[in-house]
């Protein structure tokens, strides 16, 4: 036991608090940084040495305080949490808006829709059926046949935008895919940081919050699942692929095929009738290995490309084919069938549906017997909204199925926010930092810091007494 | 566990729960500005199910209406015309009754009377080939000009119907096809008989032969009744058209409110969720500020 070994331990005390300050200030300094996760000083006695020349004896106390290292509080489970929900709620967000910007455009029920536009038709066809004379008869059909140009346009600039928001979202997937890989490059050089730092000793928290951030933007796109790793790194997967293993980062691409048997394409040159008819599909390759992401923007994207707008498209071709054949069959009913005939070209896609006839003078003569003008034909279309074929029906479960899927997706996108919420909550309840607490702390440090100090002077004190008496 | 809250969760917190009740106010803005309740399909697709039917069923009662309105124009027609038939032939009777009392008539009073018989006879034959919107009223569904042609390069001239028997009919209800037309032999007589006869009246008082000139009133008389017959048809079917009209009238006035009721925004309701929404979010907004401001710093000299 020395004489001075008291100044020893006040002056730990001292650095203690000092760091103790320290650390508060950078979780002060902190507080709204985006992904910061609070530290906290870790701190145990010193004891006395036990054996050796200056073994301590019973009657000398601790040697103070040790610092033992600056913990990063985090809960990794709430952290996997977080991330998962995330994912979901990014994916149901992405899946909701390609929704609803589908049912936005239908603009029904309303005037622009194509229920008015189909309306307009029977009752041109009406008109026609009522028309007595051909001075009346002439407009008639002139009428007929814009308002029939009217529903196929409708119909077409549907289909259209339809065809730009897919091809929209199949761009979308590179431009995901360049941030994937940007993102996992990150990931790999900040793991290689951190991985320096914890060797050296030196504390990686900073660099480790900033990979965080990395890696939830990747599970966001991506729904990867994070394992950690060696010397404090992780490893990303990414369906049954290695994303980040470590210090190294994979790349990710875009690849797509089409036909029977499938070859492969260009992505940007798929088209939508592609993946609608000729088996065509957009996915992604880690390497060669052709891989699903679990959820995520990305998940989203893909399900829209491949599945949720072809859907549509088909639905949308389904309903301009029926339009065509519930026409045709009372405008063209004999047997056998000769499409020459016919009003509609039984059309391939809603975009190509158009009249055989080209001008309203190409109706004429559709009477139940040549030289009457009983306009069976024009009155018969014009009830057609009165029979089970009608097309108005056929659109209208086109339009409620549009609707209805949206809604439900609508309601997942909400609910998913909520839950992504709550469990945002709970991680910011582990880690984020709580000004009372930090303010507490400070004052607890300071404190520390000068009772550290008046032991100092008071030992201090006591060997200028000492010393002076030997004067 | 008790949750440990921070400043950034509780401020995150208020953050979304005031955007939560600005998205509310919104939502509530568009629908009093537009006054519609639906923003797209999707914000209920029972109600845009329901109001696309509505809209269908509005537009084929219009339709309805349309037909209903053309019809009546058609027995408007119809109806003038036999009017003018019926008119035509009264007083092709009173001439028949003057000229076949046997005091006081000449031949030559008798010829005059035959000429305006003659006349007559053309008013009818005009009558009934009546036009309406170039389509011969009378002709049933046949595509013709006139629906009795006379023959005049024979002596005497010989009629003949041109047109069919066919039902003209207009759809003014739901399976409702109200026939519009009066084929033309039912009003005058087979073949164009009225004509034929009133010819042979004529020829008669031409003749100087004052004998049988009172059998033509039978023959006046059927023809009359036939023409009276067709007459009262008409104005049953435009009674049957009228009526059938206010009812397809009065379906789209209730789908219309059906399809507004459902659609449009109920005002007073939506003004007050408004203004109780202005208020929940004013509060939320005075219970933040108070919320987030203090820490422990206020407290710390």
């Amino acid at each position: 036991m020395s004489t001075f070994s008291g100044i020893n331990l006040a002056s730990r005390g001292l650095s203690a608090a000092q760091r103790g300050m320290e650390v508060t200030g950078q979780n002060i300094a902190n507080a709204n940084t985006p992904g910061y996760t609070r530290q906290r000083l870790d701190q145990t006695e010193a004891t006395a040495a036990t054996d050796g020349l200056w073994s301590s004896r019973k009657d000398v106390p601790g040697d103070g305080v040790e610092i033992t290292g600056i913990t990063r509080i985090a809960d990794a489970f709430v952290d996997a949490r977080k991330r998962q929900d995330a994912a979901t709620a990014a994916e149901q967000r992405t899946a909701s808006a390609v929704l609803t910007q589908v049912d936005t455009g239908l603009g029904e029920p309303g005037k622009g829709s194509l229920t008015q536009r189909l309306t307009d038709l029977y009752k041109s066809w009406g008109d026609l059926g009522t028309a007595s004379g051909e001075d009346a008869a002439g407009p008639a059909r002139t009428t007929v046949m814009a308002r029939s140009a009217a529903v196929s346009d409708t119909l077409k600039s549907l289909d259209t935008s339809l065809q730009q928001q897919w091809g929209n979202l199949r761009d979308n997937t590179s431009i995901l895919a360049d941030d994937i890989n940007g993102t996992a490059a990150h990931v790999a050089e900040l793991n290689l940081a951190v991985r320096k730092a914890v060797n050296a000793g030196t504390s990686p928290n900073e660099l480790m919050d900033q990979r965080d951030v990395y890696v939830n933007h990747l599970t966001d796109l991506t729904g990867a699942r994070v394992t950690p790793g060696k010397d404090g790194t992780v490893d990303v997967y990414l369906g049954n692929a290695v994303l980040v293993s470590g210090v190294h980062a994979e790349k990710v691409t875009v690849a797509a095929s089409a036909g029977t048997p499938a070859t492969s394409v260009e992505p940007r040159y798929l088209s939508l009738d592609q993946v609608k008819g000729d088996g065509g599909k957009v996915f992604l390759k880690v390497g060669t290995l052709a891989v699903a992401p679990d959820s995520g923007t990305l998940k989203a994207t893909l399900d829209a490309v491949n599945t949720a707008l072809p859907t549509i498209a088909k639905q949308y071709d389904a309903a301009a084919a029926s339009i065509a054949k519930s026409v045709n069959d009372i405008y063209n009913p004999d047997l056998p069938h000769d499409p020459a005939k016919d009003f509609y070209r039984v059309p391939a896609t809603a975009a190509s549906l158009t009249t055989v006839p080209t001008k309203g003078t190409d109706l004429a003569g559709r009477d139940s017997a040549p030289g009457t003008v009983d306009r069976s034909v024009a009155k018969a279309l014009g009830q057609l909204p009165e029979t089970a074929a009608s097309p108005s029906r056929v659109w209208r479960d086109t339009v409620t199925s549009i609707a209805s899927t949206a809604q439900a997706a609508e309601s997942r996108a909400v609910l998913a926010g909520q839950v992504a919420l709550k469990s945002d909550a709970a991680r910011e309840a582990v880690s984020g930092v709580n000004m009372d607490e930090e303010m507490t702390n400070l004052v607890t440090f300071q404190h520390a810091y000068s009772a550290s100090a008046r032991v100092l002077s008071a030992i201090n004190e006591s060997l200028d007494t000492l010393i002076n008496l030997v004067r | 566990m008790l949750s440990r809250i921070t400043n950034r969760s509780l401020a995150v917190g208020s953050l979304n729960n005031l955007q939560a009740s600005l998205d509310r106010s919104q939502r509530l803005q568009e629908q009093l500005s537009s006054g519609k309740v639906l923003r797209k399909p999707s914000d209920d697709p029972v109600v845009t199910n329901n109001s696309i039917q509505y809209r269908t069923e509005i537009g084929v009662n219009e339709q309805y209406g349309r037909n209903n309105l053309d019809g009546q124009a058609w027995l408007n027609t119809a109806d003038t015309a036999l009017k003018g038939a019926v008119d035509a032939m009264q007083t092709i009777r009173g001439l028949t009754v003057q000229a076949a009392s046997t005091g006081g008539n000449t031949a030559e009073s008798r010829r005059a009377i035959a000429r305006q018989i003659d006349s007559l006879k053309e008013e009818v034959l005009q009558s009934a080939n009546t036009k309406y919107l170039g389509r011969s009223v009378f002709a049933g569904t046949r595509a013709t000009d006139t629906a009795f042609t006379a023959d005049t390069t024979t002596t005497p001239p010989t009629y003949a119907y041109a047109g069919n028997s066919a039902a003209v009919a207009r759809r003014v209800g739901p399976d409702v096809d109200v026939q519009v037309n009066v084929p033309g032999e039912e009003a005058f007589g087979t073949a164009g008989e009225t004509f034929a006869m009133l010819t042979r009246l004529s020829d008669k008082l031409k003749s100087g032969d004052s004998t049988g000139i009172g059998g033509f009133l039978d023959e006046i008389d059927a023809g009359l009744g036939r023409l009276k017959d067709s007459w009262s048809a008409v104005g049953a079917r435009t009674n049957q058209l009228t009526a059938l009209k206010d009812v397809s009238d009065t379906r789209i006035d209730s789908l219309t409110d059906s399809d507004n009721e459902i659609t449009s925004v109920d005002l007073p309701k939506t003004l007050i969720e408004y203004n109780l929404q202005k208020v929940a979010y004013e509060s939320a907004l005075g219970v933040t500020a108070k919320v987030i401001q203090p820490t422990l710093m206020d407290f710390l000299r």
